[in-house]
């Protein structure tokens, strides 16, 4: 029998050869070495395994899974029964994405000595809850109601505040005549400037989607 | 549409754009050996049982058992793992396994599959090795340049990594670009063969040297261009200069002393970057434009001390040595800076200094403030 998935509709999803995400032009290992027959030999539900390698560093099914869980919780509430599968579908593509992307992102920080302090996680957290007028442990458990744990909240923050150092450090230097630009111009000028910074940093850097 | 507007369609979460704010021990586990190499390079079909407990339960984990290993014999995998049998099935330790069985450089490939059994749950870690690299040929470079290109990349015998390989091709290409080559083209493939194997070729298609026609400096008008093409780094004259190569790595570092000359010129909004860089149809030439766009010249409006300082303020602003009116100088503020340190260290105070800088852009002037603390 062949491996079956614990999740079969994010598997069925990243099996899906519509997923849009093209897997690096560069040989890899996998396409050159022979059919794999041990993978093949196994049986049972498939619980974990590599969906995309960066670098050297490899993005799992279980994170992947992890991280649509709330998006999936949404589309379920939100997405009639006929068009979920369409939209799970499209979550899990532009997740994976994401994902890449974040990782291509954290490699970078990591080369240029950035980080997130846990004090600032906590900083942001503080600042979060005064501007929604709630205090941290009702801002987690919101978030636990939509699906995301306190520790994968704060993840996101991290995510999120090291993206602004990114930003600031490296983004904003390569706009030309950034201060004198709007709020709209900026915000605009920076997204394209993240595009392109991306697509850099993805070419230089092994990307491979595994379906 | 980015993935991040893609789902960012989907609604908010209650965790909104940070933008603002920005602006503003377990077991004992060995690591994998590759010794002794087995003699066998088809990988394993059959299970090999890494630990079995009895009595696990439904839930638990009964076996932990390996599929694939074909060149690293199962114990050194098994060994690495800190799933064991006779524990409750644990997602962060499995994932974690599969982390350090990809980490260990030998796989290309890990799955982990469940199947139920009445003992309890058997997980089996399937493993998919490297291939081995059995050839790896280089062709198209010079005979002069071939032995230092075959020591850029691996070697006969060593595991494929296409990561590395990715790199190695980037240091070759980098190579011929750092001796004045520009159009460098190098491409490879990988043949699998029988055993776990492959043969790598390299096929290497340098283009001309191309010799720099022109170096220019576009946006100038505060600055001489004179004054900072003679900042640009020639070595001697032997790269960056009319009639020489181009370097490129060598001209990213002249850009960044640029720019701080320009900050050393109160010119702090001063943005330099290499404007264009044309080669010519035929490949052996290279136009080269150096970008500039100066700003304002900004003056220090306020210079002040405080904090722990060893011998008062007046003392730190005379050896901090710039003042209200001067035209910014970072250069001169770090070397002032360096100069009030060295006396707090003499007096055993506070060592550690920041300059905190406030900027008005409409008045073109910075406010300097030097906090001394412990």
């Amino acid at each position: 029998m062949r491996a079956r998935p614990l999740i079969p509709a994010l598997a069925a999803l990243l099996a899906s050869s519509s997923t849009g995400l093209a897997a690096t032009t560069a040989p890899s290992a996998s396409s050159a070495a022979p059919a794999p027959t041990a993978a093949a030999a196994a049986t049972g539900v498939v619980i974990e395994r590599v969906v995309a390698v960066v670098g050297r560093e490899v993005i799992l099914l279980t994170e992947l899974r992890d991280r649509a869980r709330p998006y999936f919780t949404r589309i379920a509430q939100s997405v009639a029964a006929d068009k979920r599968a369409e939209a799970e579908r499209e979550v899990v593509r532009a997740l994976l994405e994401q994902m890449i992307e974040e990782q291509l992102t954290r490699a970078e920080a990591d080369r240029l000595r950035l980080g997130v302090a846990t004090s600032e996680i906590d900083a942001a957290v503080a600042a979060l809850a005064q501007g929604q007028g709630v205090t941290p442990p009702q801002l987690y458990e919101a978030a636990r109601k939509q699906g995301m744990s306190k520790e994968e909240y704060r993840e996101e923050l991290r995510r999120q505040l090291l993206d602004g150092k990114l930003g600031q450090q490296i983004l904003r230097p390569r706009i030309k005549d950034y201060a004198a630009l709007s709020d709209a111009d900026r915000a605009a000028k920076m997204g394209e400037a993240r595009g392109a910074w991306l697509r850099e940093l993805r070419a230089k850097t092994y990307v491979e989607v595994r379906p | 549409m980015s993935a991040r507007g893609r789902l960012a369609a989907l609604g908010p979460f209650v965790t909104p754009s940070l933008a603002l704010l920005v602006a503003c021990g377990g077991a004992a586990t060995k690591p994998i050996d590759a010794r002794p190499a087995a003699s066998s390079a088809s990988p394993a079909l059959a299970a090999t049982p890494c630990s079995t407990a009895e009595g696990g339960g439904p839930g638990g984990v009964a076996r932990v058992e390996l599929l694939g290993h074909a060149r690293v014999p199962a114990a050194s995998y098994c060994g690495a793992l800190r799933t064991r049998a006779g524990q409750p099935l644990d997602e962060a330790e499995i994932r974690r396994d599969v982390r350090e069985l990809w980490a260990s450089g030998f796989v290309d490939d890990v799955q982990v599959t469940k199947t139920p059994t009445p003992a309890g749950q058997v997980l089996t870690f399937v493993v998919r090795e490297r291939p081995r690299i059995r050839a790896l040929a280089v062709r198209g470079a010079e005979a002069d340049d071939a032995p230092r290109v075959r020591g850029l990349l691996a070697q006969s015998g060593d595991l494929l990594d296409p990561v590395g390989l990715r790199a190695q091709i980037a240091e070759v290409r980098a190579d011929y670009e750092r001796r004045g080559h520009r159009k460098v083209d190098v491409d490879w493939k990988i043949t699998p063969l029988a055993g776990g194997e492959v043969d790598v070729a390299i096929e290497i298609a340098p283009g001309p040297k191309a010799l720099v026609s022109a170096l220019r400096v576009e946006g100038v008008s505060k600055a001489r261009e004179a004054e900072l093409l003679a900042l640009v780094d020639t070595g001697q004259g032997k790269f960056n200069a009319v009639g020489a190569i181009y370097r490129e790595d060598r001209l990213e570092r002249t850009l960044l002393e640029l720019n701080a000359w320009y900050f050393d010129h109160g010119m702090i909004e001063a943005q330099v970057s290499l404007g264009a860089a044309t080669l010519s149809p035929d490949g052996a030439q290279i136009a080269l434009t150096i970008a500039v766009t100066e700003g304002p010249v900004y003056h220090l409006a306020e210079v002040k001390c405080r904090g722990d300082l060893a011998e008062g303020e007046p003392r730190c602003l005379e050896l901090l040595g710039v003042r209200k009116g001067d035209v910014f100088s970072r250069a001169a503020m770090l070397r002032g800076i360096d100069r009030v340190r060295e006396l707090q260290q003499k007096k055993g105070r506070g060592t550690v200094i920041t300059p905190e800088t406030t900027i008005d852009q409409a008045g073109h002037t910075v406010k300097l403030t030097l906090d001394v603390s412990r």
